[in-house]
């Protein structure tokens, strides 16, 4: 555990100091920012505009760091070969792929908190009054941005270089909105096999539909009960990622 | 020295394999390595490029996996976790986290070792001391120059006080002060008792350091010379290192009607 934490530790600070982190978060700190000049526009809305807009600007934001930062998380180390001195230790490589991924999701998370800081900041500024299901929205974004950061790590070992991993992360990211949408395929298409290739997809992509805080706002007496099922789909499907990210790193030479 | 072997390879043998576009195309990294090192003892491997060095450590170190063979260190199997804790492991050009200070880096694998946190600080102070970098341990890795990085890479290869340690190429690229000093401390943890294995192109260290040297030659160890066989005279160990990778090797000639001419100083020429 204590190598799990120690590899956690430095992941974190390797990202807070790394510029392409920053620049992502001080962009989505200036998007959030620019949301007061939209609202403004929006007249009767401004509260509105400002709350999505912030929402999806987090969210946008805090998933390019997510898979940006996975698909170059262990690929990177392969190459600068810092990876040589960490293998060589007496630690089990799967303490290696977890404590990597919980030091990238910790940043991730830490990015997510400092923009919806500013969000809610300006929010409040302009006289919103606290709603439940806005503030039980945010750790279900937490949850999505864990799903995404568990499989592109799990892409960029499958893949092995970084452009690639990341296409595929992205694409998984997008039909994984689809869901409802592949299943309505599944039952219209004749074809058998184009049924079965469309199941085995589904099984393969994550349900992000059923972690879309913003889905959820629009339901009318939406209740939280849900979101426990979210987290609990959310955490299967991460581990599902992590055990085999470390089936296949433990079988990786260097 | 004792005669319990520290390490020993039987048959080592490692082949990549590359797939690309459905093509898998092999390649011979090592073949058939046999020999063993006991305790105490500094062994060297000699080789040209592309010999098998790094191949061969990195299959000591479990960065590898055999294709054939087998590697027992301190008679367990390569990369347990026992084994592990007993090596400290040197790469041939150290790459660290250069976000890290020399002090960061070396807590942080003081705690991957399984160092106890009462026992990391004082054990980096020491350590910081024996390679002499305490002055410059709170700067950033990317501010170090080459033979400052080589103190640090050394540095966290002896942090957990290991039983064997492992250097790849450990003087390259070093100058006459840090060569020395590089010697001196190899020297220093032998007589410790520690059992270091090192590879390198510098036969005149490898010379005055080792009590064994293996020499590779295209992915096969093919001779082990001791001491004695070398110690007889100077430029010895080249000399039995130049017959074992090129028999047919022959001193380029310099001389003829279209060799340069040589001023001596008695020629009298300005």
């Amino acid at each position: 555990m204590n190598a799990i934490f120690s590899i956690a530790r430095t992941t974190l600070i390797q990202q807070l100091r790394n510029r392409l982190y920053l620049v992502i978060v001080l962009f989505g700190l200036l998007m959030i920012a620019a949301s007061l000049l939209l609202g403004a526009v929006a007249a009767d809305q401004e509260i509105r505009v400002i709350l999505d807009l912030g929402l999806a600007t987090s969210e946008v934001f805090g998933l390019a760091l997510a898979i940006f930062g996975a698909v170059t998380l262990v690929i990177e180390e392969m190459e600068s070969k810092t990876i040589y001195l960490i293998l060589t230790r007496p630690l089990p490589r799967a303490h290696y792929v977890i404590g990597r991924f919980l030091g990238l999701l910790l940043a991730v998370w830490t990015s997510l908190a400092v923009m919806e800081a500013l969000h809610f900041g300006l929010l409040f500024a302009k006289g919103w009054k606290a709603d439940p299901l806005v503030l039980a929205s945010l750790p279900v974004m937490g949850l999505k941005v864990m799903v995404m950061t568990g499989l592109a790590l799990l892409c960029s070992l499958a893949f092995t270089s970084a452009p690639t991993a990341t296409v595929f992360s992205l694409f998984f990211w997008v039909l994984g909105h689809f869901g409802a949408e592949l299943r309505f395929l599944t039952e219209r298409t004749g074809r058998a096999a184009a049924s079965a290739a469309i199941r085995l997809l589904l099984w393969v992509l994550p349900n992000l539909s059923l972690l879309n805080p913003r889905d959820a706002l629009e339901v009318p007496g939406f209740n939280l009960a849900p979101l426990v099922w979210s987290a609990g789909y959310a955490a299967l499907y991460t581990a599902t990622c992590l055990a085999l990210s470390i089936a296949l790193f433990s079988r990786k030479e260097f | 020295m004792t005669d319990t072997p520290a390490l020993s390879a039987r048959d080592l043998t490692k082949i990549y394999r590359r797939s690309h576009l459905g093509r898998t195309r092999s390649s011979l990294g090592v073949e058939g390595v046999t020999f063993s090192i006991n305790a105490g003892e500094v062994f060297g491997l000699l080789g040209l490029n592309g010999s098998g060095k790094t191949t061969t450590l990195k299959l000591l170190l479990g960065l590898l996996f055999p294709t054939r063979g087998e590697v027992r260190i301190l008679g367990a199997p390569a990369g347990s976790r026992a084994v592990q804790e007993s090596i400290g492991f040197l790469p041939e050009i150290p790459y660290f986290y250069k976000f890290l200070s020399g002090r960061e880096v070396l807590s942080f694998y003081g705690r991957l070792s399984g160092l106890p946190p009462r026992l990391l600080k004082p054990r980096i102070e020491e350590t910081l001391a024996a390679v002499r970098m305490t002055e410059n341990a709170h700067r950033p890795m990317r501010e170090y120059s080459k033979g400052m990085l080589q103190r640090i890479g050394l540095a966290q290869s002896m942090l957990h006080d290991p039983k064997i340690l492992i250097f790849d190429e450990p003087v390259t690229g070093l100058d006459p002060l840090g060569l020395r000093e590089m010697r001196e401390i190899i020297q220093g943890l032998n007589q410790k008792g520690k059992t270091v294995l090192f590879s390198s192109h510098s036969i005149s260290e490898v010379e005055k350091l080792c009590h064994r040297v293996g020499i590779l030659v295209k992915g096969r160890l093919v001779r082990v010379v001791e001491r004695k066989e070398w110690a007889v005279e100077h430029g010895r160990l080249e000399d039995l290192f130049v017959q074992t990778v090129a028999p047919d090797h022959e001193a380029p000639r310099i001389g003829g009607s279209h060799a340069p001419s040589v001023a001596s100083p008695a020629s009298g020429r300005p």
